[in-house]
């Protein structure tokens, strides 16, 4: 319950109010908070044909023969993967740059040091089971970045 | 005259735009937080079991478990966005509930 006090004439509720309206004029500037980056489809849509090849590039690691497994045979996936995050990364960091967190950033550049570390072990010719683990691993990878952005896309909805 | 708004009635309707928003997606959240790390923990240990087996080498053990780590970081990271996001749409449905108030009060569009 609000004390009303009359002070000069104005009240509490009135001092009150005029607080609230300013304060929120002056945080809100008419619009709204913005605590995460806009939803881009852009990078939706790039993430998802990165997950698509990435999963093709372990269904041929798992079932290939050891000559067509080699890091040699396959070193042109590791070039094509790198510069799509690092497209992202670019992307991710437009949209997040007025940002306090740049958690999508952050997991670009993560996914980023995942096919380093998956390149890097690949040139020591590394067992079918390897690529099975590393696939559950890049497979995590992928579900938390789109779960984010399904969370982004709901944010904006 | 100055118009009168309903302090106690508007916090109260901000605090349940804000649950409302909390309540219908964290579950989801939680569930999604569960089964990673919960995926995170059995990967770790086929790893052991593989090499203790002798299935893969040192090389690759210590490759896969630096891979899983960092998915796992990355599932963290993606829930602090995950949570950001949550927090802002329940801050502004709880300024929609008071610049609706306030402006209704007042009888034009202040905020």
């Amino acid at each position: 319950m609000l004390i009303t006090r009359n002070i000069t004439g104005i009240s509490f509720n009135q001092i009150f109010l005029w607080t609230l309206i300013a304060l929120l004029s002056l945080f809100s500037s008419g619009c709204s908070i913005k605590l995460v980056a806009d939803y881009d489809p852009v990078i939706d849509k790039t993430v998802t044909e990165l997950q698509q090849s990435t999963a093709a590039f372990f269904t041929k690691m798992k079932t290939a023969s050891d000559a067509d497994r080699t890091y040699d045979k396959n070193k042109a996936f590791y070039a094509d993967a790198k510069a799509v995050v690092s497209s992202l990364i670019l992307r991710s960091k437009i949209i997040e740059q007025d940002l306090k967190k740049t958690s999508l950033t952050d997991n670009f550049v993560s996914l980023d040091k995942l096919y380093d570390e998956l390149e890097k072990e690949h040139k020591n010719n590394p067992s079918k089971i390897y690529f099975k683990s590393s696939e559950a691993a890049f497979d995590q990878a992928f579900r938390a970045i789109i779960k984010h952005m399904v969370f982004l896309k709901w944010n904006k909805s | 005259m100055m118009p009168s708004i309903n302090v106690e009635q508007t916090t109260s309707d901000m605090l349940a735009a804000a649950k409302l928003v909390f309540g219908d997606k964290w579950p989801e959240v939680k569930k999604f937080a569960e089964s990673e790390s919960k995926k995170f923990a059995e990967n770790m240990l086929e790893i052991e079991k593989w090499k203790k087996d002798g299935d893969i080498s040192e090389s690759e053990a210590i490759s896969l478990s630096k891979l899983h780590q960092r998915s796992m970081k990355m599932v963290f990271t993606a829930l602090e966005g995950i949570s950001l996001a949550i927090a802002e749409k329940a801050i502004n449905a709880a300024l929609d509930v008071v610049r609706s108030a306030v402006n209704t009060a007042i009888g034009w569009p202040v905020i």
